[in-house]
């Protein structure tokens, strides 16, 4: 049940080996990442999709251990660049946030301080992290907001953040993300509150950023769309399980596990209008009432059947030499019809 | 009794502000005929939600006239409205604010019905509140749950019987399924359909998400600052744009076919409502800009009888001397 082997280099850039996170909620314990395994390589995108409470997010906030106090990682490593990330002291865990690792967020307003200059803000990185003075730093800063598309980005950065549209914010963040050098960026639904011509532009940017800094991106997002539109590869995660993984354009063209194809037959289509679109009934499993003993998807799913109530599938190869994975014991083509 | 149900003529809303006043919605013109559903699109800030605070009576237009069913619709807090307030009703984006999470389910559908018809005795409104779980995909053994209990998905159920509670003719949603995961999203949508169908219900659908208006909307107009750019029937408008904005809205919504060109995108960030740009409002973004663009607003051109679009580059095709009327 680990991870693939990685794609483009010999050694992943970040290895995630049997990640569980667990959050202590009123007395009861919710599982909400279990034995969750993947790699990236150096510049390449992974999308990590799902639904509400699928842990997509709980395993970008374990990577860089940004779990809420009820949170804790309940067993697994983070290796990145050969450190295992769930065991490094905090001091130490500090210099990797904002540093070799960067993470944006959905809502850059709540990321920004209302009260400082963009430039402060953004320098601070420079200064924490690669120990430039702060002339330098709000230099650096003002480069980055070029780069990343900030028009008149000197009299913006000496402004403040409710000052720019949200679009103009987020690229003050994937600026200020940059400022550190970071070798992966965690982006946890970074255009969902965006307009669709802003979040367009967005994923421009990421993409140029990828190819021109050989960045690694993780991508957590709910959008199917947005994944085929930028990763390479991608995991699909219920219940706080990877349930399906592969190349992006392979799983999201050929489905092998019947939760995938439920999700992408529930998306309505802009190229063609549909009499019913595909729902899937019913709810996740509370995540509370582990460990299962059956697959976690077999009561909504539609292609159910005995086998699937016996025991919770593995990770495992869809074929003899498969280098897509998929939770569930039905053949790849009884799933992709 | 006429066929058309509602309709939009010249609507401004304008929002008092210093040092200029938010022109949120500035000359919308739309009609909406029975059991048709008519998307309302854009981007934030284009005066869609505005549209439907004005329709609903929440905000004084500040010109233009709504008419319901032929006769004006009086504002909201005149007697003369009444009669207005069961055919038309609302479902919001978040049913979290729009529930009393004091209020059980049952006490939540019900109040409508104790509202407009006080008569009822109690069985028979607890009856009616069995028959409208059901009608919205609700086990009625979930009456006596508070909001808290229930999903997202139950949630907005509850929000729509609460609107059929009324057997309202027009129901305007606006951005009712944005917050819902997919398979919810699915589920709600298909639900919609389906009251449509069983109750020949009409819908003005706000939203953002240009796949969910394909899947349920007759017809779209798309906004842009506070004018409607577009106007056509659903399929030909999303098979053929011929606003640049339409164009690049369409081309910005990610496509699970990777395989797709990088077509054209509309360039920069949206400008304020307060201070639109001047000639086209479009034009500081446009990949088609041109030279009288900036210097001369477009008039809404009438393509033919249910196609309008406000560009220079669509004149050539307009129907003359026809003076852009309410659609």
């Amino acid at each position: 049940m680990t991870g693939e082997a990685p794609e483009r280099d010999a050694t992943p850039l970040l290895s995630v080996e049997d990640l569980s996170t667990e959050y202590a909620i009123d007395g009861r314990v919710v599982r909400a990442v279990t034995h969750v395994s993947f790699s990236i390589g150096r510049g390449q995108v992974v999308g990590l999709v799902g639904e509400s409470g699928s842990g997509k997010s709980a395993t970008g906030l374990s990577i860089l251990r940004l779990l809420p106090r009820e949170g804790r990682i309940a067993g697994g490593r983070v290796l990145f660049e050969g450190t295992d990330l769930a065991k490094l002291p905090e001091a130490d865990m500090r210099r990797v946030r904002g540093g070799r690792i960067a993470m944006i967020f959905q809502d850059p307003m709540t990321s920004l301080n209302p009260y400082l200059r963009v430039e402060e803000q953004l320098a601070e990185a420079g200064v924490l992290h690669l120990g430039l003075s702060h002339r330098k730093a709000v230099a650096e800063a003002v480069a980055l907001l070029e780069r990343v598309g900030v028009p008149d980005a000197s009299k913006r950065a000496h402004g403040y953040p409710h000052e720019m549209s949200g679009g103009m914010r987020q690229r003050a963040m994937i600026a200020m993300a940059l400022l550190g050098k970071p070798s992966l960026l965690i982006a946890d639904e970074p255009t969902t509150a965006l307009d669709v011509t802003i979040q367009a532009q967005i994923l421009d940017l990421l993409r140029e950023l990828v190819r021109e800094r050989g960045l690694s991106v993780i991508l957590v997002t709910h959008d199917l769309g947005v994944v085929a539109e930028i990763a390479d590869r991608i995991l699909v995660m219920y219940a706080g399980r990877i349930v399906e993984t592969g190349s992006a354009r392979e799983v999201l063209t050929r489905p092998f596990h019947p939760y995938t194809l439920s999700l992408l037959r529930s998306v309505p289509r802009l190229d063609r209008r549909a009499s019913r679109l595909e729902s899937i009934a019913g709810m996740p499993p509370r995540l509370d009432r582990g460990p299962f003993t059956e697959c976690t998807f077999a009561p909504r799913c539609p292609l159910v059947r005995e086998g699937c109530r016996a025991r919770e599938p593995d990770l495992a190869p869809a074929g003899p030499d498969d280098r897509r994975l998929r939770r569930c014991i039905l053949a790849p083509d009884e799933v992709a019809r | 009794m006429t066929d058309v149900l509602l309709e939009v003529t010249n609507l401004a809303v304008h929002f008092p502000a210093v040092p200029l006043p938010v022109r949120a919605v500035d000359g919308v013109s739309f009609r909406i005929r029975r059991g048709e559903t008519l998307a309302l699109v854009g981007e934030s800030g284009c005066g869609k939600s505005t549209v439907a605070r004005a329709i609903m009576g929440l905000v004084p237009p500040t010109t233009g006239e709504i008419r319901f069913d032929g006769a004006p619709a009086p504002p909201l807090g005149e007697t003369a409205r009444r009669p207005l307030l069961s055919k038309l009703q609302m479902i919001f984006q978040d049913p979290d604010a729009s529930l009393n999470p004091r209020l059980t389910i049952q006490a939540s559908i019900a109040e409508p019905i104790e509202i407009r018809e006080p008569g009822l005795s109690r069985t028979e409104r607890e009856s009616r509140v069995t028959g409208l779980m059901n009608d919205v995909g609700l086990d009625p053994s979930m009456r006596a749950r508070y909001p808290h209990e229930l999903s997202g998905g139950q949630r907005q159920r509850v929000c729509i019987a609460r609107a059929l509670a009324v057997r309202p003719e027009l129901l305007v949603c606006d951005e009712a399924v944005s917050a819902l995961d997919v398979s919810i999203q699915a589920q709600i949508l298909n639900l919609l359909v389906d009251l449509r169908e069983r109750f020949a219900l009409s819908f003005l659908f706000i939203t953002h998400d240009l796949r969910v208006v394909r899947h349920l909307a007759n017809r779209v107009a798309v906004m842009y600052l506070g004018q409607i750019v577009e106007l056509g029937p659903t399929d030909a408008l999303f098979d053929a744009p011929r606003h640049p904005y339409t164009e690049a809205l369409l081309a910005a919504v990610p496509s699970l076919d990777a395989a797709r060109a990088v077509a054209t995108r509309a360039r920069g960030d949206i400008p304020s409502p307060s201070n639109p740009p001047s000639g086209c409002r479009f034009h500081t973004r446009c990949p088609k800009v041109f030279e009288r663009c900036p210097k001369e607003s477009p008039e809404l051109f009438v393509l033919s009888d249910d196609r309008h679009c406000r560009c220079f580059l669509a004149e050539s095709e307009a129907v003359p001397s026809v003076r852009s009327p309410s659609a």
